[in-house]
């Protein structure tokens, strides 16, 4: 009887023994949840190709979100990971995982949309402002400008040239920030050349006035006369009110403007008349020929602008101002005379003599006609 | 005897357990992340951006085989390790491929500073004797304060040189041997016509 009881329990027992693990090990097949590597794996993957194809530059908010909802769902699953196995729930990181797939792929799309769209507009300013500094070019080299324009033109040419090297490398955000600076810069150059220009052009009415003037004397008196035109750098021969010659001038260092005082380097405009030839030991520029600068109109001005006090007191209306030889450097060197190339100084010195009128004009075009015309 | 056989049956049971549930290689993890940490520090981001990409993707992507294995009843973490380990590994020769990037920049922007100054002097010295020979109607002072903007320029990509700030560096200063380049042809062309006309 005895043997028998400690024979079942024995039985009871190894059953338990048997069963106990084997339920256990049921238990933990069947109850630990699956874990959500697949969702994040695909998640990574969406991640890591979005990244392969989406420039720096132009990573979209989605891909950023992606990157945080995959963050997240690490943490969840590690924060789960924690807990007892069959307590743990990953349906929280799963989710997340899902949408940061979703996330990445909608990415590549989003960012090269943006991409085409921002290199469109790269290359519109590009184009824009190479336009605008063709135009400026056409002008710039002519153009007595101050340094801190003529600066900005250097360093907005030297940006737009960056700019274009960042943009081969595909560094969009600097080639962007170097294009602005450029175009800041060209634009101050332009705004400023179209205002000196704008203001200078306003006296084209006296100009061509006193430039009819004196081809109507040449015609009445069938005699030489000089007209100088300053924006074109010619100086024009006309004889019995026609056109002989035209020779190539160069003027004034700050040759925009009227002279206003002895130094600054400008060539004076208005009707004068040669008062003296000079060759061989009284000129040291081949041949000169002397003109009545200051006339009465360069002395009013003068003396208004000291009144008015735009000039010093001991300003000097300054003088001394001829067409000569020695021309033909392909600048505006003088001090204010209008120079000639030696060998089309001989030309004109022989044809006029003392007393013949020499206007000068800033120019007989009108601007828009000056700009759209070609590069002299 | 049966019960003998139960119980050493359960220890070796037990010892299967524990000998099969690894200690999370926090160590290795820390390592890794460490030394990714190092590659930033080295701007590899910006000098070998792929080779950095691909390393932070191993890095993501062994860091969830290791959270997967986390997730399991029983850890082997053998092979997340040794990918780890692998990956720290990579970061270093990532670190020095960008810090021989870098140099490279470094030396490519030196070489280009030497070249820049050769061609300054070049052209000062031409600008120096060009106005009377200088025919076409570009203007020297244009010119020389295209040579003051390079020279600013110049002073410009050695504060950029030590400020790190390498990329940059080398391509404004590409961009300034162009424009010196050019002003040297511009000048080189009308000193070769002035020696003509000799």
């Amino acid at each position: 009887m005895v043997r028998q009881r400690k024979r079942k329990f024995q039985i009871v027992l190894i059953s338990l023994a048997v069963l106990i693990p084997l339920s256990v090990a049921a238990l933990f097949y069947w109850g630990t949840p699956e874990p959500p590597d697949i969702e994040l794996g695909k998640a990574r993957t969406a991640i890591a190709e979005a990244k392969k194809v989406i420039a720096p530059d132009f990573i979209p908010p989605a891909f950023n979100e992606a990157v945080i909802l995959y963050d997240s769902a690490m943490h969840f699953w590690k924060v789960e990971n924690e807990r007892f196995i069959l307590k743990r729930n990953y349906s929280n990181a799963r989710t997340l995982a899902i949408r940061a797939e979703q996330l990445a792929l909608l990415s590549p799309k989003i960012a090269i949309q943006n991409s085409e769209e921002f290199l469109a507009a790269i290359n519109r300013d590009i184009e824009a402002i190479k336009k605008d500094t063709a135009q400026i070019e056409l002008l710039y080299s002519r153009l007595p400008l101050p340094t801190t324009i003529n600066k900005k033109y250097s360093t907005g040419l030297m940006l737009l040239k960056e700019a274009e090297i960042n943009l081969e490398q595909k560094n969009y955000k600097t080639c962007r920030i170097k294009l602005e600076t450029a175009k800041s810069n060209l634009s101050d150059v332009a705004r400023h050349t179209s205002s000196l220009l704008s203001d200078y052009f306003s006296n084209l009415g006296t100009w061509k006035r006193w430039a009819d003037q004196t081809i109507r004397e040449s015609a009445q008196n069938q005699s030489h006369a000089i007209i100088v035109d300053k924006f074109a750098g010619k100086c024009y021969l006309y004889l019995g009110g026609k056109l002989k010659t035209t020779f190539e001038a160069e003027l004034g260092k700050n040759w925009i403007g009227e002279k206003r005082y002895s130094g600054d380097k400008a060539t004076p405009e208005g009707k004068y008349r040669i008062t003296k030839k000079k060759e061989g030991h009284s000129t040291k520029y081949h041949k000169a020929m002397l003109i009545n600068y200051p006339n009465d109109e360069d002395k009013q001005r003068f003396q208004e602008a000291v009144r008015n006090r735009e000039l010093p007191r001991y300003a000097k209306i300054g003088g001394m101002i001829e067409i000569h030889g020695g021309g033909g450097k392909g600048i505006n060197w003088t001090d204010g005379c209008v120079a000639l190339e030696n060998s089309q100084m001989d030309v004109l010195y022989r044809q006029v003599g003392v007393g013949c009128p020499v206007t000068i004009v800033g120019s007989l075009q009108p601007l828009i006609n000056v700009i759209k015309g070609p590069k002299p | 005897m049966k019960i003998k056989l139960l119980s050493g049956i359960a220890i070796v049971g037990l010892a299967l357990v524990f000998t099969g549930c690894q200690k999370y290689p926090q160590a290795e993890v820390d390592a890794a992340n460490a030394a990714i940490e190092a590659t930033k520090a080295v701007q590899a981001n910006l000098y070998v951006p792929e080779e950095f990409n691909a390393l932070q993707d191993s890095l993501t992507a062994v860091l969830g085989a290791v959270e997967k294995e986390k997730s399991k009843l029983f850890h082997n973490y053998k092979d997340e390790v040794a990918k780890l380990t692998w990956t720290a590994e990579q970061a270093k020769v990532v670190a020095a491929n960008a810090q021989a990037k870098k140099e490279q920049y470094k030396q490519e922007t030196a070489a280009l500073l030497v070249e820049l100054t050769t061609l300054m002097d070049q052209n000062k010295e031409m600008l120096a004797k060009a106005p009377k020979g200088k025919e076409g109607k570009a203007a020297l002072e244009a010119i020389a304060t295209d040579l003051t903007g390079i020279e600013t320029g110049v002073a410009e990509v050695n504060n950029k040189l030590a400020s790190d700030d390498i990329i940059n560096a080398l391509n404004q200063a590409k961009a300034l041997k162009e424009k010196a380049t050019s002003i040297n042809t511009e000048l080189s062309e009308v000193m070769a016509k002035v020696k003509g006309k000799r």
